[in-house]
């Protein structure tokens, strides 16, 4: 186990350097710079914003700059909005972008497995087809076009939630289903399928012929294994509902980092690019990393440092 | 020896599978014994409904698709043919054990071993935690694991096959059953472990006088571990005896057949090995007459007629075969010329 | 019951023929694949809506008598109508031509991506498999780290150093894409390998090119197709997303999500615009979708019935 998580430990970090090196050259391969399209800037002026960011100077040498400061945490100035820095900026921009990120993980997982398990169980029953007209609304329906409908709908239409804005908890409702869609379609399939190939295991024949009831076999020995599986897709589901994020808070007027993201993109506001994709690598990475140690935690046989079987 | 009392007996057992592609009569009336203290072999290929009968017994069969047609279950005095889920469970693990062909995949893989016999223990008897921890290490002590008061705390991958068919007899008889279904407990293993496994399970059956019903297809094992063989075919017996009887006096040309297919220590330089031509019949539609007239030398009109009816050899010896019947021709029984020019 | 008479008893022996009848007929991997795709009406009926797409998608702009960039600002956001069977937009556009030309976009956007994303991780995922050992490790630490950027990250990235386009999409996505095709070739690869039948043909002296062409090959397909039937749809939404932040296709160009933007602006007035991008958006990857469900149904050999 401890050989597993220093192997994951080096990944998370080359990763993490790759991710930066990457993000940052890509940046400054970007024709122009950011001061270019403000025409009243005089050259003057120009220049000395340059410098004052170290923009004048040769690109190796501002990514070691740019790597030092990374290390200190600091992610730099906003070129756009001048006087905050890209801190301020994801500090502001994060909460709310977190708690919608969180609600629709929390959501959709939990969902998802509850459903999953329910239409293993009743197979070709009732709750089985709920499960699969959702799973493919969930697959199919882009998120950006279920949070136009939910806001048309259940907003604008019956009036039963904001449609747009933050700040009570009402606020994040929509949101969160409307990230949580994708989610929840695919853990609900992927738990059933888990659960269908559990069922079917010779173990499962065992406890029964100890005597054991339904209902202690599927919690003590189906559930557990039939969740290990689905613990691997959860790295590149949180990495689907963070970049949907993106979306869900333009469509929701949510001041949030994906908000902040996208128009620092229309902006060419290079360090607030920079800076918010490092910190969304990170996060993910981070995510990914956690999700790794726990399936290491839950399955003994990497826990113990073997092969399977 | 005094009259045997009898633990299971199966009568008229008849069991489907209803797929898509319609009914597949798996076992079609079979009716046999088992007393207590004997172990009972269950023979034939592949596909012959020696499993179903046994996981039938035990309510193991997925339902649906499979199905109890008919038949009776009495198992220790008790009508068992109709009990609910509920009722056994309290059957299952307590008073039958079980353990099956693949050892590896047996075992739940998330589950300490010491668990997983705790749990049986756990289930049917009121007792502590520590106490049931405590009996699964006895048992695997004396299902001869070495360091077992460290190993109950150990995975199922980190056991060998051989080792891992041990824990399996160890849950099975965790609470010393009255009768223990071993479902081709060896095939999977090693032939050096087969043995081993095999004595094991006999050591035990004195031990704590437990029935066993062996089911197999390995000829070796029934030799070496079973007092009686009821022998199927495609659902049907066609033969039963004590193993005496079925090795040297068998009467059924399937029973010749299957004995003819495995190498023998008393057999002459001549004979050679013979294979049983052809493959079992469909079960969607089976043959109205007897089901192995078509892969059987000595067929006749009859036997693709009408099924044959069974006839008594002895006690303990019954035959399913035309060939028994007066009006039939005289066959030479190849074994019993073997045991005749033996002299 | 049947009279027993001696003459029954005579000996016929054994019937070989019957008792070794085989009941199915032997057929090719591709002919049983097909019988058993055509079973499944779903995934049929998936195949054939997506054919109709296409050709619409051919067709479907020539159908009416305008220009998917025509502007009509006499004739802003009408609903449809015999002139303009999907209605317009708020510039006058006529949204059926715009339809179609969106799902030309779309489609070759989803389609090109997704094959590239195949041929690539294919090469990639087969070589690193095929010769495993150090080259196997070298490959798979660098597909590893890759595998770890996130996705639609990189490619919003690579959008903006390349500036919005058609070639720029389709590039971005497959710089990205193709490494879950190679981890899944790889271990394919791999598990076949060590499999008794390859050993057997190369103990009877088969050569590399012929262990790959028969027996690595057509055990892998499967999964391959499968695997590039659900790209597509993955590379549609990609697309579409990325147009919905205004990273996609220009204006006056359309994709579907483009239109599905345009349309969200005026939901309030409008709502029937979002109807046409969103639904033909999302029949179009429920079909792929259902579709690679029943092609993997179809294409395991271990699931014939």
């Amino acid at each position: 186990m401890l050989r597993y998580t220093f192997e994951r430990t080096i990944y998370m970090i080359v990763t993490l350097w790759v991710i930066i090196t990457l993000t940052f050259f890509l940046m400054h391969m970007i024709p122009g710079d950011p001061f270019t399209s403000e025409k009243r800037v005089p050259e003057q002026i120009r220049q000395n914003m340059l410098a004052k960011y170290h923009l004048d100077k040769p690109l190796i040498v501002q990514y070691g700059y740019y790597l030092r400061n990374l290390l200190h945490g600091d992610l730099g100035i906003s070129l756009k909005y001048l006087n905050r820095s890209v801190n301020d900026i994801i500090k502001a921009g994060f909460p709310p972008s977190f708690q919608i990120g969180m609600q629709s993980i929390i959501l959709g997982v939990s969902l998802g497995l509850v459903l999953g398990i329910v239409a293993a169980l009743n197979r070709n029953g009732f709750w089985d087809y709920i499960s699969m007209i959702l799973a493919i609304i969930g697959r199919s329906v882009p998120n950006f076009i279920i949070a136009t409908l939910l806001q048309f709908w259940i907003a604008s239409k019956l009036r039963w939630l904001p449609v747009s804005g933050w700040g009570t908890f009402a606020h994040t409702i929509l949101p969160s289903i409307a990230l949580s869609f994708a989610s929840l379609a695919i853990i609900s399939r992927l738990m059933r399928a888990s659960m269908l190939d559990v069922i079917g295991q010779d173990y499962i024949k065992t406890a029964k012929a100890k005597g054991l009831s339904s209902t202690e076999i599927i919690w003590r020995h189906m559930i557990r294994n039939a969740i290990l599986p689905i613990i691997t897709v959860l790295g590149p589901l949180i990495a689907g509902i963070v970049t949907g994020t993106f979306v869900i808070e333009k469509i929701f007027g949510i001041p949030g980092l994906g908000k902040y993201f996208v128009q620092s993109i229309y902006n060419n506001d290079y360090t607030m690019i920079l800076g918010t994709t490092i910190f969304y690598s990170t996060i993910l990475v981070l995510m990914v990393f956690f999700v790794d140690i726990t399936y290491g935690l839950i399955d003994p046989r990497i826990r113990l440092g073997k092969g399977g079987r | 020896m005094g009259k045997k009392e009898v633990l299971l007996e199966v009568k008229n057992l008849e069991y489907s599978f209803d797929t898509y592609a319609g009914e597949v009569k798996a076992v079609r009336g079979v009716s046999f014994e088992v007393y207590k203290g004997e172990a009972l072999a269950i023979v034939g290929e592949s596909g012959c409904g020696k499993s179903v009968t046994m996981h039938a017994v035990m309510k193991l069969n997925p339902e649906p698709p499979g199905r109890l047609k008919g038949g009776k279950i009495i198992f220790d005095g008790k009508d068992i043919t109709n009990y609910t889920d509920k009722e056994m469970q309290t059957i299952r693990g307590s008073e039958i054990g079980m353990i099956f062909q693949d050892p590896m995949t047996s075992l739940n893989p998330t589950m300490t071993i010491g668990k997983q016999i705790a749990e049986v223990i756990l289930k049917h008897q009121d007792v502590a935690k520590a106490e049931a921890m405590k009996r699964a290490k006895e048992m695997l002590d004396i299902v001869g694991i070495p360091n077992a008061d460290k190993r109950i705390h150990q995975y199922p991958h980190e056991f060998s096959g051989g080792m891992r068919q041990r824990a399996m007899i160890a849950i099975a008889l965790a609470l010393r059953p009255k009768l223990l279904i071993a479902d081709e407990p060896t095939t999977a293993l090693d032939v050096t472990i087969q043995a081993q496994i095999l004595d094991l399970m006999k050591d035990l059956q004195k031990q704590f006088n437990t029935s066993i019903i062996i089911i197999t297809h390995d000829l070796g094992v029934v030799a070496d571990i079973a007092d009686r063989v009821v022998v199927m075919y495609a659902g049907k017996i066609v033969e039963r005896g004590t193993i005496d009887e079925i090795f040297y006096h068998p009467q059924h040309p399937y029973t010749w057949g299957l004995l003819r297919s495995v190498p023998r220590l008393d057999a002459k330089k001549k004979d050679r090995l013979v294979p049983i031509i052809g493959t079992p019949p469909d079960l969607f539609a089976p043959p109205i007459g007897c089901p192995f007239a078509a892969r059987c030398d000595y067929a006749m009109k009859i036997c693709y007629e009408a099924p044959p009816e069974e006839t008594c050899e002895s006690d303990t010896h019954n035959v399913t075969c035309w060939l028994k019947h007066p009006y039939a021709p005289k066959v030479t029984n190849p074994f019993e010329m073997g045991v005749a020019a033996d002299e | 019951m049947i009279e027993l008479t001696r003459e029954k008893f005579e000996r016929v022996g054994p019937n070989i023929e019957e008792s070794q009848a085989i009941v199915r007929p032997s057929m090719t991997y591709w002919q049983d694949a097909w019988r058993r795709l055509k079973m499944n009406k779903v995934a049929m009926a998936s195949l054939v809506f997506l054919i109709l797409l296409g050709i619409m998608a051919i067709i479907g702009p020539y159908m009416l008598p305008y220009k998917y960039s025509d502007q009509n600002l006499m004739l802003t956001n009408r609903p449809p109508s015999a002139e303009h069977w999907f209605g317009t937009d708020y510039l006058g556009r006529d949204l059926f031509v715009r339809t179609w030309m969106g799902a030309r976009i779309s489609l070759t956007i989803g389609i090109t991506a997704a094959l590239l994303d195949g041929i690539i991780g294919v090469i990639y995922g087969g070589i690193s498999g095929y010769f495993g050992g150090q080259v196997d490790n070298v490959m798979m630490r660098i597909v590893d780290i890759l595998y770890g950027i996130p996705y639609l990250i990189l490619v919003i990235l690579l959008m903006l150093v390349m500036g919005p386009g058609l070639v720029t999409i389709i590039t971005a996505m497959v710089i990205t894409g193709w490494v879950g095709m190679a981890r899944l070739v790889r271990g394919q690869v791999l598990q076949l390998k060590e499999q008794e039948f390859v050993l057997a043909a190369k103990t009877l002296g088969a050569s590399p090119g012929r262990i790959i062409m028969k027996h690595l090959i057509p055990n892998t397909i499967g999964p391959i197709i499968v695997s590039i039937t659900f790209d597509v749809p993955a590379a549609i939404f990609t697309e579409a997303f990325l147009s919905y932040i205004g990273l996609g296709v220009q204006p006056p160009l359309a994709s579907w999500g483009t239109l599905a933007n345009d349309a969200t602006n005026v939901l309030l007035l409008y709502p029937y615009q979002l109807f046409f991008p969103a639904f033909f958006i999302s029949v179009t990857m429920l079909s792929f979708n259902l579709l690679g469900d029943g092609l993997r149904d179809a294409l395991d050999p271990r699931l014939r019935k």
